[in-house]
Parts: structure tokens; C-alpha cells; sequence
């Protein structure tokens, strides 16, 4: 049979829109391609692995192996493109140094904290492991055990950990990196609305006529949806860009208000936006009457040090920070009122003139405004109060759960809002926005997962950064890390991370596809499958639930982090982990394994393997003998349906491209609180902010406070620490992926020229970042797509050569325990 | 410089490192790849700052749905609302002229599926999906599997 | 010199009562063939034509057709008016990678 070339472009032409439409091809219309079975791929739908802006991508596979994606044309978030980190997902799995077996420190064939990695099987990595546990939790109880988790486990990985901890060790210590990312944010959310998430969604991209970037760089952080915006910007001309950071970046190449302003100061500028809202008589009077309260915030809260710090000792309320009183319209008026346009002019450096503009944005009725931030706002010892402060000014205005007027907080990681917030993975809380510290909220987790009254323990656990102190302290003596880089992550790793890791007293477990910086630290290393390697679901920023199937393999005996909580959960019977008086009065749960009692319960383990989709694989399934995705997914959902978290159920979410909760009666939410679009708002009500009590939200009176650590005359820079396009996080995956390599392939540290030139320095030159607690080796960059101000410097953390963690200071917000990696004071020397 | 480490994952990849005792904060052996060769505890040179490259050939791609990448140096090109350089080349109106790719058609189509008759908006930032590469080498090798030589290895 | 030809494939969504109708205008199209169809509204096709801006310009008129919500391109390339014509031993058909090898332009 001859064909031409052109009967081959078209077969391959029509087949990549079959695949991406989901329409099968006839046999008529493809006979090229039946035969010729060796050109074939299958195409499917996954979600990115990266961000939390939650694109969905074609996965095209052949032989076990992914060989193509692309931007999933049918995705309503990402309408068919992905940024270039998206483009090369194909790779990120193929790194030639994959972890395909457990690896344990030994020396002459035992365990050794100082010993080499030595492959070990699945059974004798468990069984040290469990021995570790035991002896700690014998020795120290259930506070003396840690894990670390992440926004990038998928939604039952997550659940599967926390049901682990939380009632199986009855621990609360586990807590995800979303900490050092979203903690701030839901603060904010906690704090004005009662309940978690974004009111709105991206379809406010569309709608908006003004959108204002408060620290945040949409251009490399949130690519596809900076399309979006810039969609909407240039096809619309009325539409303004404003763009609020402390050094310039790319996304200022789309601004129409461009404004750099002093480290710290946003906490003035939204004060005197709030002062001229009400100044020029713009607040929506009947709007803040009717779902409005005031109330005023505690000052003085410290800054999340360890408490003999002078700075924590120093603040009056640090044991109060989330307090406050009750407060009038008229109170908050004159609260904000010495916040004038001058007063914010001199202290934040953006002319008076650029903020009325910005200022007016919100002020002017007929204007919609979009506010987005990400980690300039919640890496911030003060990001609940800018959080609530943003919130201030939409709440002002009513511009708020409608069409194109959104507050929008963006997330960082693909399951931010999905896995660590909404399964809840922190250490205060449960799913569905519940926390341990409610006794009816543990009552009600102890009745869906079928377990003895007094299981979950109502202490709050210990946050991310205390987890490394407690670490270094020996009071946390077992420690389990998933699916993060928190060696690279984290701050100040030199005084407090590295430490705690390798203080002999304690033994780190970290479960990881690559040979990071962390299972470098680690003492046993778990190797683990990613992403398409097995069946997951992440949530995005926007509510959006996804879903995707195991599509190929996983390299040597690595598998997914659920399988591992799961199987560990088998080595420890009830007696080793509850005291005696649980077990005495609950005498059917003796002798019973924590894999019975949390997972085999009848519920997790309903859905037979046979209720797989044909054609897909499902390595824990296999393993364990039942559909566990959809048992503990289904569990899961129960904890929200009918509390305004409602999800679809599992099935569907395979079917769609994502749906966005509440999903009531099969529909998805766009705007929440708004009466016609939120299934949930009261018939008559208009608007209705239900997750407080009386139906209104809360504007809260906060104060400018100064940063933890200032430059001064010896540490005479600020630094700022970030991301770049190219790289996610810590690098581990797309410094893996040549073409992202070689695109950017090591950090280097963004310096004013003049601040270069004051100090001897050129472009290229090597120097030494310094400050209090570590430093690092870089290469000046004066001219690169950063362009800090005088007295700042920026370095981005996804290089493992350089990590500038080790100059960053652990000081966190008192209230969200979220660290400021945006702010502390260091200097640069020449090598 | 970084040390480009291959060595596989495998069993006896650690046979050689060093074993370091009794010292608290050292985490040794190293097995970190992207770190290159200093103990976490400990700073080495910075790499050099590496050149473009600046060769203006085209590279071949991964799969068909890669985007190029960029073969030639874009230090200094304006990109941003008034003004973008790259279509000074690779508009379709310019690209007889300049002998540039011209922009793929897929460019001129909006999120709704509807033809524009220039590049749409939301394509307008090249750099979001098309970069530049450094003359560098990975530091670790990438096993992905060019679709072509799946289909060669069967037969 | 050769022509310059382009081929391409895309998802047209219509309305599904309208895809008796739609049906029978894009057989109306020389430059258009289907490879695959759902009765819920739902055409695979390819396109070819010569340059970039006649293939705009018949997308612009399937997307007129009455009752077609969306024609969406997934693929692209362009070749010339000779390689098409080269024939091809199935057995040595090329890869998708060889045909990018050679193609000038590709989708994205």
C-alpha cells in the first residue's frame, strides 16, 4: 500500500483533534491509522503538575511512556496553551536520576544516621520506620512525631496522610508547605468571610475593567492566566493595568499604573485607598449596611519568632494576635484617616498622584476591579492583615461576588486550595474548613470516619517552621516528608532546618522522586511515583476539582505517596498507638490494625477494583484489592456536601474538565455569596456572606507595623526572594527538563546598577550574599528582566547550588505562622 | 563550576562518596544531582554566567507540540503593551523579508476559535512559551523517549 | 518555486439539531474533509489549502455555518505542493517527529 505524505499529515492532523475532542475515529475515516498501529498515541486529560493556576494538558503516551503533551483545547481555564514549563511536562519524569527503590543511611549493613544510602526493600525500610515510630511514641507520645506534606499531594494522598496522623497517631504535627504559600491567605479568608477560598473565579478575567497586581508577577508566576488578562487588556483599551510590587518585573510590561513601593508599606497604601474611598464619599453606603461589620484588630502581635527573641518578647499581644473588638463605620473612618495620600506617598515611595489613580480605580462605581496576589501579600509577617486590608476595600466599595469585581487570591501550588486547605492537612484543621480545636467539629470527623469518640486530638499541632525548631530541639524525634523540597523551601536553613535534620536524635523519612537537597538530609528515602505515575485529583485556585487516571508506570518499585501512608498504616495495631482508657471503652477496635480501623472501615474500601475505568492501570488498587481513590474520596466528600464545600461525585469528575464547588444538583459555582449564581444564598437576600453567623462579612481596622529586620548600616540591602517562568519552585523537576535548564540554568542575584557600581561591582562578577544567619555564592545581574529598586536585591530559590534560604529569616505572621521570605536585610561582597 | 553528575540512581551509585561521622549538621553523602558538588553546609564558585546561544538554527523539538525554542539572542528586545520586537520579524507581513518563521497560524486564532487578523492578544508575550537557551549542559541527563524511536524500536 | 500548502485539523462543535445541516456544508467545502463525527454536534476535519490566509478565511466560514458554535484548530503544518505528492511505503511511514523534522512550521 502506497500513501502519500499528504494522506500522513492528515491522518496524524485529524487524529491529535480526535484525540483532544474525545471522539473516537470510525474505522472508514482512519483507516490509515488502524493500519498503521505504530504511529499511534493515546491522548488524555491531565491536570499541569506545576502551578495552582490548574491548567488541564493532553497527555499523549505509547508504550508505557509519555512522549507529547499539549494545552488540552477543551480546558475552559487554559483554552488550549500552556506556558513553556507546561509544554515540557513530557519530561519532568525522565530525569536520569530518578529514586526507583528505598534508600537508607547504613554502615556494615545496619542503620546508621551517618551511614551511606544503601538500597533497602519496601519491608525493611517500613520496618525501621515503624520501629522508629514506636519507640518514639512509647517513649514521647503522639507530639514527638512529625510529618510534611504539600500542596502537591493529590486530594487522597492528603486525606489518606491526614487521617493517618490525626486519628490514627493522634497527632496533630502535620502540616503542608502550603503553610509557606496559602497560610496567610486563608487567614484572610477565616478572618473577614468565615469560610476559605475565592468568592470568585477566573471568568472575572473577561468581566474586569481594571485589574491591580498588589505584589504579585502574573507574567512568570501565572502565565496562562496573565493571557488572560492580557486578553482582556489589549482587545479592550478602556481596561487599565495596574501593577504594585517592590521591584520591577516582567508584569510591568502590560501596565498602565506602574508603582514600586518600599518593602512593608502595601499595609499603608491599602489604608489610604480605604481613606480616599471614604474621603471622596464613594463607599457604597447601602452595600457595608446591609453585609458589613466593623471590627478593630489587635496590634503589636510580634513576628512568629522563637520567644526568647527580643522582637517576640518586645510584643505586647503576640500570645493575642488574632483578637479584636467590636468597631463603628464612623470608628474606621477616622482609624484610616491619618493614612492620607501624602502620609503614604512618604512612607511606601509611590507618588501621591500614582496612588489616587490606583485609588480611583476602586473608588469609581462604574469600574469592576480585580485585585490578584499571590506570595507578596502572604509571605509577609504581616499577610493576614493585607489579606483582610484588600478585602477592606472591595467590602467598601460592594465590588465584591459578581461579574469582573473580585478580590482574588492565587495559589502556588496545583493543590493548594484542592489538597492542603480543603482536605485539611494544617495542624489546626480537618476537612471542610472544620478544625481540631472545635469539639463538635472532631465529633463530627469521628463520626464519618467511624471512630471512637476522643480519637483526634484538640490541640493544634506544631506549624511548618516550628516543626524545624522542634526538630532541632529533639522535641520532634520522627519526621516524614512528601511530595516537597523543604530543605530548599524553607528559611533560615542553617540555623534551624539542616540542624533539625541531622540531629542524631531524630530520623527523617522523606518520600521523593529525585535526590533533592532534602533527601540529601533525609535518613531513609522513599522513592515515589508522580504525577501521571498514578490516578489523582488536584483543586485549583478557582474551585476547580480535577482528576486524572494513572496513565503510565512509575520507574523500579517507586509508588505514589497514598500508597505509602496506606501500607504504613498496616505495621502498627491499635494498642501501639491509642492509650489504654480509648481502647478500654471501645473494646471492638482492639487488636485491630490502623489499616482496619482507618481505611479498611467499610467505606474507604466499598468500590471494587472492577469500577476502574477500562484501559487504565491503578498501582494502589492492585495493592490493596479496591478502588482506594474513590473510597476515600467519596469518605472525603461527605465532610462537605451540604456545607457549602459540596463535590461532585467521583465518576464525574473524570468526565469533565474540572468543576468548580458548591456543585449542587450538578452544578458548579461561579460566584459564591451572590444571590442567582451561590445555590447557598437565602432567597431575598441579594448577597450573603453565610460563613459567619449573621450573614455579614468583617472589615477590620489594621495599622501600618514595621517588618521584622530592616536593612541598616551593616546589612544595607533588602532582599527578596521569588520564582522565575521558567523554573517551578524548587527546581526539582524543571531544572531536570533540558530546554528549561538551558533557559535559565543557575540563579543569580538582580542588583540596581548603581547599587552594583557603589560597590565595585560588574555584571558577571561572582559575590557573596550575606546576612546574619548564612550565605551564599552568586553572579551579579544588572540588566535581566528584574529591575529592583535602589537598596534591594532579588534572588530567586529554585537553584540547589545556591540556596538563598540559608539567608532568609524565619520570622512568620503571628496569626497564619506563614514566613516572610520577601523581607530581610543582608550585603553583597565581591568573591 | 557545577559538576555535571549522570550517575544513575541505581544501587551502587554511592559506593564512592565519602562517609563523613559524628559531625551533626553534615548530611553526607552527597546525593543531591542540581547541587553539584558542595556539602549543604558548605558554598562553592558560582557558575560563570553562561552565553546564548546565538546560532540561529533551528532546533529539532521533542514532540511536534513543543514549542520552538529560540535560537538567537533576545537581549534588550522591547516586548510589552506598545511595542513587541519579535513580530518585527516573525509577523507574517514581515517574514518573506526577514526569512523568519512566521508566527504559526494558531497565533491568530482567539479563545473563542475565531480568526483575528493579527497575532491574538493572548499570545501576544513570545517569552511565556518560546526561550531562549543558555550554551550550557544539563546537569542531568534526560531519559525522555522521542516518540520516533519508540516506533523504531519495534520493529 | 513550489507552493506553499497547509494543512490543518480542527474540533467544530454545533448545535445537535443542527448536524444534518452542518453536515452538508462542509462537504460543500473542496478544502475540507471529515475524518470523524458525533450526532451530538462534534466534526474532526482537515484542512488544506494554499497559504495561510485562504485557510483563515475558510475557518472564518465554517464558523458562519447556522448552528455552529466553534471551530477550534488543534494542528498545523505547513508543507510544500512536491513533498505532498511523495509516496510512501506504509512500512516506512514517517514518525510524527520525522515529519516536524521537516516541516517549517508546526502547531505552536
Amino acid at each position: 500500500m502506497k500513501l502519500t505524505r499528504r494522506d500522513v499529515i492528515k491522518a496524524q492532523a485529524a487524529t491529535t483533534a480526535a484525540a483532544v475532542a474525545g471522539v473516537s475515529m470510525p474505522g472508514a475515516a482512519s483507516n490509515l491509522i488502524t493500519s498503521s498501529k505504530e504511529t499511534e498515541l493515546q491522548w488524555n486529560k491531565a491536570p499541569c503538575r506545576f502551578c495552582g493556576t490548574g491548567c488541564s494538558v493532553s497527555v499523549a503516551t505509547k508504550e508505557g511512556k509519555v512522549v507529547a503533551t499539549h494545552g488540552d483545547t477543551l480546558a475552559p481555564v487554559n483554552k488550549g496553551l500552556n506556558c513553556v514549563k507546561g509544554y515540557f511536562l513530557a519530561k519532568i519524569m525522565y530525569g536520569k536520576d530518578r529514586v526507583t527503590q528505598p534508600l537508607l543511611r547504613k554502615t556494615n549493613g545496619k542503620y546508621d544516621k551517618n551511614g551511606e544510602f544503601t538500597p533497602v526493600s519496601w519491608d525493611e525500610a517500613f520496618d525501621i520506620m515503624a520501629e522508629k515510630w514506636k519507640t518514639t511514641l512509647k517513649a514521647k507520645g503522639p507530639e514527638a512525631i512529625g510529618m510534611f506534606g504539600s500542596g502537591q499531594w493529590t486530594v487522597w494522598e492528603g486525606y489518606a496522610a491526614a487521617k493517618l496522623m490525626k486519628a490514627g497517631f493522634r497527632s496533630n504535627n502535620i502540616d503542608p508547605n502550603a503553610r509557606h504559600c496559602m497560610a496567610s491567605a486563608v487567614g484572610g479568608f477565616m478572618r473577614t468571610f468565615g469560610i476559605d477560598e475565592p468568592m470568585g473565579c477566573y471568568d472575572d478575567f473577561e468581566h474586569a475593567d481594571a485589574f491591580v497586581l498588589w505584589g504579585s508577577n502574573m507574567a512568570e508566576m501565572h502565565p496562562i492566566l496573565w493571557t488572560r488578562l492580557t486578553d482582556r487588556r489589549l482587545s479592550h483599551p478602556h481596561v487599565k493595568v495596574a501593577v504594585l510590587s517592590t521591584f520591577e518585573h516582567r508584569s510591568f510590561d502590560l501596565a498602565d499604573i506602574p508603582a514600586i513601593f518600599e518593602p512593608h508599606t502595601d499595609l499603608v497604601l491599602l489604608n489610604a485607598i480605604a481613606n480616599y474611598i471614604i474621603k471622596s464619599g464613594k463607599v457604597n453606603k447601602d452595600f457595608v449596611n446591609k453585609h458589613v461589620n466593623f471590627r478593630k484588630g489587635n496590634t503589636d502581635i510580634g513576628y512568629g519568632l522563637r520567644p526568647d527573641h527580643p522582637l517576640q518578647k518586645a510584643a505586647k499581644n503576640a500570645d493575642k494576635a488574632g483578637g479584636s473588638v467590636p468597631y463603628t463605620f464612623e470608628e474606621y473612618a477616622n482609624f484610616v484617616s491619618e493614612y492620607t495620600l501624602e502620609y503614604a506617598e512618604k512612607m511606601s515611595g509611590v507618588p501621591a498622584r500614582t496612588i489616587e489613580q490606583i485609588a480611583k480605580l476602586y473608588a469609581d462605581p462604574k469600574t469592576k476591579v480585580m485585585s490578584l496576589w499571590t506570595m507578596g501579600t502572604n509571605q509577609h509577617t504581616r499577610g493576614v492583615w493585607v489579606n483582610n486590608m484588600l478585602y477592606n476595600i472591595h467590602l467598601l466599595t460592594g465590588k465584591i461576588s459578581e461579574p469582573g469585581n473580585s478580590p482574588f487570591s492565587l495559589t502556588g501550588q496545583p493543590s493548594a486550595c484542592g489538597t492542603a486547605r480543603e482536605v485539611g492537612t494544617f495542624s489546626h484543621r480537618l476537612p471542610a474548613d472544620m478544625v481540631v480545636k472545635n469539639p463538635k467539629h472532631r465529633e463530627f470527623a469521628e463520626k464519618v470516619w467511624k471512630l471512637p469518640a476522643g480519637t483526634i486530638p484538640g490541640k493544634p499541632g506544631a506549624h511548618a517552621v516550628l516543626h524545624n525548631r522542634k526538630l532541632k530541639d529533639s522535641e520532634i524525634n520522627c519526621y516524614w516528608v512528601q511530595v516537597n523540597n523543604n530543605m530548599q523551601a524553607a528559611p533560615n536553613i542553617n540555623e534551624e532546618g539542616l540542624p533539625g535534620y541531622r540531629n542524631p536524635d531524630n530520623f527523617i523519612v522523606v518520600s521523593e522522586a529525585y535526590p533533592t537537597v532534602t533527601a540529601e538530609a533525609a535518613d531513609l528515602i522513599l522513592p515515589t511515583a508522580m504525577w501521571v505515575e498514578k490516578e489523582g485529583a488536584y483543586g485549583n485556585a478557582e474551585r476547580r476539582t480535577q482528576f486524572w487516571h494513572q496513565l503510565v508506570n512509575a520507574p523500579g518499585v517507586a509508588k505514589s505517596d497514598m500508597w505509602q501512608v496506606v501500607e504504613f498504616s498496616k505495621r502498627f495495631k491499635t494498642e501501639d498507638v491509642w492509650p489504654t482508657e480509648l481502647l478500654d471503652a471501645n473494646p471492638s477496635f482492639k487488636g485491630k490494625t490502623l489499616f482496619d480501623v482507618l481505611y479498611a472501615n467499610g467505606q474507604v474500601n466499598q468500590f471494587p477494583s472492577s469500577d476502574i475505568k477500562e484501559g487504565y492501570e491503578n498501582h494502589e488498587a492492585e495493592d490493596f484489592g479496591f478502588y482506594i481513590q474513590k473510597g476515600l474520596f467519596e469518605e472525603y466528600a461527605t465532610f462537605g456536601r451540604g456545607k457549602a464545600h459540596d463535590l461532585a461525585n467521583f465518576d464525574t469528575y473524570h468526565e469533565t474538565r474540572g468543576l468548580r464547588w458548591p456543585v449542587v444538583d450538578g452544578k458548579e459555582t461561579q460566584w459564591r455569596y451572590r444571590e442567582g449564581y451561590d445555590p447557598y444564598v437565602e432567597e431575598g437576600k441579594g448577597v450573603q456572606f453565610y460563613g459567619k453567623p449573621d450573614g455579614k462579612a468583617i472589615i477590620f481596622a489594621l495599622p501600618y507595623e514595621p517588618p521584622a529586620e530592616s536593612p541598616d548600616e551593616e546589612y544595607d540591602l533588602w532582599l527578596s526572594t521569588g520564582r522565575v517562568l521558567e523554573h517551578w519552585h524548587s527546581g526539582s523537576m524543571t531544572q531536570r527538563v533540558p530546554e528549561l535548564y538551558k533557559a535559565v540554568p543557575d540563579a543569580v542575584c538582580y542588583v540596581h546598577p548603581d547599587d552594583a557600581k557603589k560597590r565595585g561591582m560588574r555584571r558577571g562578577d561572582e559575590i557573596k550574599v550575606i546576612s546574619r544567619r548564612g550565605e551564599i555564592r552568586t553572579r551579579v545581574e544588572t540588566r535581566g528582566r528584574n529591575k529592583p529598586p535602589l537598596g534591594l536585591i532579588f534572588v530567586p530559590w529554585f537553584d540547589a547550588s545556591q540556596l538563598i534560604n540559608k539567608c532568609t529569616l524565619d520570622a512568620t505572621d503571628p496569626l497564619s505562622k506563614q514566613t516572610d521570605f520577601k523581607k530581610c536585610a543582608v550585603k553583597i561582597e565581591k568573591v | 563550576m557545577k559538576k555535571l553528575i549522570t550517575a544513575l540512581f541505581t544501587p551502587f551509585a554511592f559506593g564512592t562518596a565519602i562517609l563523613l561521622a559524628a559531625a551533626i549538621a553534615v548530611a553526607e553523602p552527597k546525593i543531591s544531582t542540581l547541587r553539584g558538588s558542595a556539602n549543604l553546609d558548605a558554598e562553592e564558585q558560582a557558575p560563570r554566567m553562561g552565553k546564548i546561544e546565538n546560532h540561529d538554527q533551528k532546533r529539532q523539538r521533542a514532540y511536534p507540540q513543543q514549542p520552538p525554542t529560540i535560537p538567537h539572542d533576545i537581549t534588550g528586545y522591547q516586548v510589552d503593551k506598545n511595542f513587541n520586537k519579535c513580530l518585527d520579524c516573525h509577523a507574517r507581513t514581515k517574514a518573506d523579508e526577514s526569512q523568519a518563521p512566521m508566527v504559526s497560524i494558531t497565533h491568530f486564532m482567539n479563545s473563542e476559535g475565531q480568526f483575528l487578523a493579527d497575532v491574538t492578544p493572548a499570545r501576544y508575550f513570545c517569552n511565556q512559551c518560546h526561550v531562549p537557551q543558555m550554551d550550557v549542559k544539563p546537569m542531568v541527563e534526560n531519559q525522555f523517549v522521542d516518540m520516533d524511536n519508540l516506533i523504531n524500536t519495534d520493529k | 518555486m513550489n507552493k506553499e500548502i497547509h494543512i490543518s485539523s480542527l474540533i467544530i462543535q454545533c448545535m445537535a439539531e443542527s448536524f444534518d445541516s452542518v453536515q452538508a456544508v462542509l462537504q460543500l467545502f473542496p478544502q475540507v474533509e471529515i475524518h470523524a463525527e458525533e450526532k451530538i454536534g462534534k466534526f474532526i476535519v482537515t484542512l488544506e489549502t494554499e497559504g495561510s490566509k485562504k485557510m483563515m478565511s475558510v475557518i472564518e466560514d465554517i464558523n458562519k455555518i447556522p448552528g455552529v458554535l466553534n471551530a477550534a484548530m488543534v494542528y498545523h503544518e505547513i508543507s510544500s505542493e512536491d513533498e505532498l505528492e511523495e509516496k510512501q511505503d506504509l512500512e516506512s511511514l514517517p514518525t510524527m517527529a520525522q515529519v516536524n523534522k521537516e516541516s517549517i512550521t508546526l502547531n505552536k
